[in-house]
């Protein structure tokens, strides 16, 4: 005989519990959140950010391709207005060659004419760009021009244009340096080309004269605002036209602005930022955007400039209001995570506080349970004696009225021991000593012992106490039976006590864990035709020192300890236990543990726990113990085996469960094929029996499935003997063609249903 | 329990005036029920006690679909009602429920319709005569 060691644990006490929980609960949750807090705050300021920066990137884009296309537009008008000029000044240029003039007298002779004034006139009517056209002699005077006639004495002799042409040998056309215009004193900048007579001899200049105001007019109605400038420039970076218009700068080379420096990187047009000395703003430091193009076919250059305060504004909006909302969403942030985080904090801080009295708390509650462990151990002691005693003294030979107060005081003496029993059970509960073993047991021969134990007490009420069981009789489990013991011995002494005539009945039940398919689930139902309980009763069962109500301890007394104590130790053992009851119509209770499997071969007595359960009873010094508690030793078992019945038929699958648990089977039980899938999915069974005519869904078509699965998964194949009382010819081939092993016709004989099993599950004990 | 072995009397026979193909089959073979329990006379009378119990509610089912035609129904019902009546050793009753199993697998709504007053009458006399037997007998002993 192999002895398996018990195996105990402590409960942890929930004090101890309940304090890790609130120590790591608090501290996590004040840290926390100022953590979060702070991570949403600089969350939320880089995306501000990076918003901005976005933005600010968007509006510099946007900016770029809206002053290129200004200035392409600006480009074409210009080059548009430079073009009629070059028609009129290439027609005067034209009729001064073709009237094939050799000197200076015969230029004023043929020129100076008022036909010629006119001729001009007509010439530039219509194209307000051009100011003026004129014709020069080779000394610089004025020959004739559209202003007026006879032409007034000027000379023109200190032009650039004039010198320009007189000292070099340029037949195209020459944009000079703009200048106050000596008729009218408005900015004027001309064209202007060589003439000649037939020997290539400098003959004079005509002249087309351009207004600068012209363009700046021009380039006012297309501004887009007070912080934006459009210039127009010579190739060689003069200024010839501008808005707003410059005094200052007008006529200079211009070699500080972004014209230059596109220019001079040999681009024809580009727009680029830049932050440096303006021209325009007495060489301050200006940021600005500037987009230059060169004229198409002429020696001119375009540019559109602009500063920050134009390219920036919007953006400049629209990151102040950003900030704004930035701003205020981050205080609301602190001051909100800072109000939870201080509450957080003294939220922890209580929590302290009441966890340092809690511990006060435990440590009387201790103290008073130490207490009452030992004085329940010195009353103990000498009750022991008392009701040694009272026995002796009942054997004596004593009167009938001398017998009757003995008799009463050894009644009275018992109830007394049971009360520091519970008191004792629960002041161990209570400090966490109570010690839960593990050793194999055979529950049906527990319930017998302690209905036996009961036996007595019922029959003096005329109770009659069935037991009931569905699980084998040889079937052995491991847990602590001294528990399960004292557990069910408690339900079956209150059933006895609230019940004044009928029946208790205690039902035995097992099946297989839902969590593991090593675990066992065994339930021990106590159901009486007693009292009952009313729901409010319920409520509050298993509260100590409470009974249903007070007439329920007057009447029937007790400390009202008994389910308390139950409850716990079910709960030690990690099982449940439930109440269900109705008021004049009786009580069930039934708890249920998890118990594991019994080792294989070992010989599972209630013997080998007979020494601890005797040390505990002499530790309690029980005067009740029966005789018969000591159950002879059995003989070797092993687990039992596992059958699945599918039968719709109530009698059937009562008549079959009944019989495979006579002969040591575990069963469960279903009622069509469709559940007998649904159990056999994780779940190992080492026989079923399967009815061929249900509901939902047949025999044949379950086992179909189930061979089906079995070859998916490459299960082991369950033998399946078909049951049927079918009427139909040819049930035995479909049962076989279904995928059944055998078939049993109903009605069948019990010895005929073991002698079937027995041939398809030879290794399996009967 | 007080069922003895060789109890084939006084158990009833079928009355007078009933189906002539069942007047000579035996009303309840305790036998059979006793063979199915491997002899436990516990297990019989709580075997029969769930047939007072479910079988009429079993029965009112079966005419109900008889009489309204449904064959399924009617298959399924008397099927399940002659398993059971056969387990307790109602032979002559399983014999009629076998029979209208037959005809309602192969469709004969009206063959078997034909076949109710049959069936009722034959119920009756099975439930009388295991009422008989659970009156006559005290329930068994040892079921604790």
């Amino acid at each position: 005989m192999q002895e398996e060691p018990p195996q105990t644990r402590k409960a942890p006490t929930l004090v101890g519990r309940i304090r890790a929980l609130a120590c790591r609960n608090g501290v996590v949750a004040h840290h926390a959140t100022v953590v979060i807090g702070l991570t949403l705050i600089v969350l939320l300021s880089v995306t501000a950010i990076l918003a901005s920066w976005v933005l600010h990137d968007r509006a510099i884009n946007e900016w770029r391709r809206e002053l290129s296309n200004l200035s392409l537009i600006l480009a074409e008008n210009t080059s548009q207005a430079v073009n009629s000029a070059y028609l009129v000044i290439n027609g005067l240029a034209n009729t001064v060659r073709q009237a094939n003039i050799q000197n200076h007298d015969a230029m004023v002779a043929v020129f100076g004419t008022e036909l010629t004034f006119q001729t001009m006139r007509s010439q530039i009517s219509g194209l307000p760009q051009i100011s003026v056209a004129t014709i020069v002699d080779a000394q610089g005077n004025v020959v004739n021009f559209t202003r007026s006639f006879p032409a007034p004495a000027i000379s023109l002799a200190d032009r650039d244009h004039y010198t320009h042409h007189r000292d070099q040998i340029d037949r195209g056309v020459y944009f000079s340096v703009p200048v106050r215009n000596k008729g009218d004193g408005e900015w004027t900048f001309y064209l202007s080309r060589r003439l000649e007579n037939a020997d290539g001899a400098f003959l004079g200049v005509v002249l087309v004269g351009i207004s600068s105001d012209f363009f700046s007019n021009f380039f006012r109605n297309v501004s887009i605002g007070d912080n934006a400038a459009i210039s127009l420039f010579r190739r060689d970076y003069t200024l010839l036209a501008r808005w707003p218009t410059s005094e200052a700068t007008m006529g200079k080379r211009i070699l500080t602005g972004p014209t230059y420096d596109i220019m001079e990187q040999g681009k024809d047009h580009d727009v680029i930022l830049k932050n440096g000395p303006r021209e325009a703003a007495n060489s301050r430091n200006v940021y600005r955007m500037g987009a230059s193009r060169l004229v198409k076919s002429y020696p001119l250059i375009v540019n559109v400039t602009v500063t920050d305060q134009v390219f920036l504004s919007g953006w400049r909006e629209t990151t102040r209001l950003l900030g704004v909302v930035t701003v205020v969403s981050v205080l609301a942030l602190t001051i909100a995570f800072g109000l939870m985080a201080r509450l957080l904090r003294r939220h922890e801080l209580d929590t302290v506080r009441a966890l340092s009295l809690q511990a006060e708390a435990e440590a009387a509650n201790h103290a008073k349970s130490r207490f009452l462990a030992m004085m329940s151990h010195e009353i103990r002691t000498p009750m022991s004696g008392v009701l040694g005693m009272s026995e002796l003294l009942l054997e004596s030979g004593l009167s009938a009225q001398q017998r009757g107060y003995a008799s009463d005081g050894l009644k009275a003496a018992r109830g007394l021991m049971r009360i520091i029993d519970e008191i004792l059970d629960f002041s161990k509960i209570e400090s966490g000593n109570m010690e839960i073993e593990t050793t194999t047991f055979q529950p049906v021969a527990l319930a017998r012992e302690v209905v036996n134990l009961h036996a007595r007490a019922a029959e003096k009420k005329q109770l009659k106490i069935d037991l009931k069981l569905d699980i084998p009789e040889s079937l052995c489990l491991t847990s602590d039976p001294i528990r399960i013991r004292q557990i069910l011995g408690n339900l079956i002494s209150n059933a006895i006590k609230f019940t004044a005539s009928g029946t208790v009945t205690v039902h035995l039940t097992i099946r297989s864990s839902d969590s593991d398919p090593l675990v066992t689930d065994l339930s021990y139902a106590v159901l009486d035709t007693g009292i009952g309980l009313s729901a409010q009763a319920l409520l509050q069962l298993y509260e100590p020192f409470k009974q249903a109500d007070s007439s329920i301890s007057r009447q029937y007394g007790g400390t009202g300890l008994g389910l308390t104590i139950c409850r716990r130790l079910v709960e030690l053992m990690r099982g449940t236990i439930d109440c269900s009851s109705e008021i004049g119509f009786g009580t069930r209770f039934m708890f249920t543990i998890p118990c594991g499997p019994a080792p294989a071969m070992v010989r599972p007595t209630i013997a080998a726990d007979a020494p601890r359960l005797q040390e505990d009873r002499r530790k309690r010094a029980t005067p009740v113990l029966s005789a018969s508690f000591m159950t002879p030793p059995l003989p070797n078992v092993i687990a039992a085996h596992r059958v699945l019945i599918a039968e719709d038929t109530e009698i059937n699958r009562r008549l079959v469960r009944i019989l495979m648990i006579k002969n040591g089977w575990i069963v469960e039980e279903v009622e069509n094929g469709s559940l007998a899938l649904a159990r056999l999915v994780g779940s190992s069974f080492d026989l079923v029996l399967m009815d061929c005519m249900m509901p939902v869904m047949d025999g044949y078509e379950a086992v179909r499935q189930i061979r089906a699965a079995e070859l998916a998964s490459g299960k082991v194949r369950v033998p399946i003997i078909g049951l049927t009382a079918s009427a139909i010819e040819g049930d035995r081939e479909r049962c076989l063609a279904a995928g059944m092993d055998d078939y049993l016709a109903k009605p069948f004989t019990a010895k005929a249903l073991a002698a079937m099993v027995e041939q398809w599950t030879p290794r399996v004990p009967a | 329990m007080p069922l003895p072995p060789d109890r084939r009397e006084p158990v009833p026979t079928a009355p007078a005036g009933a189906a002539p193909s069942y007047a000579g089959m035996q009303v309840l073979d305790l036998h059979v029920l006793l063979n199915a329990a491997a002899g436990d006379r516990a297990l019989a009378w709580e075997l029969m006690t769930l047939f007072t119990e479910t079988a009429p509610q079993m029965c009112a089912r079966l005419t109900t679909a008889m009489q309204s035609g449904e064959c399924a129904a009617s298959l399924h019902e008397s099927h399940a009602l002659a398993g059971a009546a056969g387990l307790i050793g109602a032979t002559g009753l399983s014999a009629i429920l076998k029979q209208i199993e037959g005809l309602a697998f192969q469709r004969q709504a009206q063959s078997f319709a034909s076949l109710l007053p049959t069936l009722s009458h034959t119920f009756a006399t099975v439930m009388a005569a295991v009422a008989q037997v659970l009156q006559d007998f005290d329930p068994p002993a040892g079921m604790v």
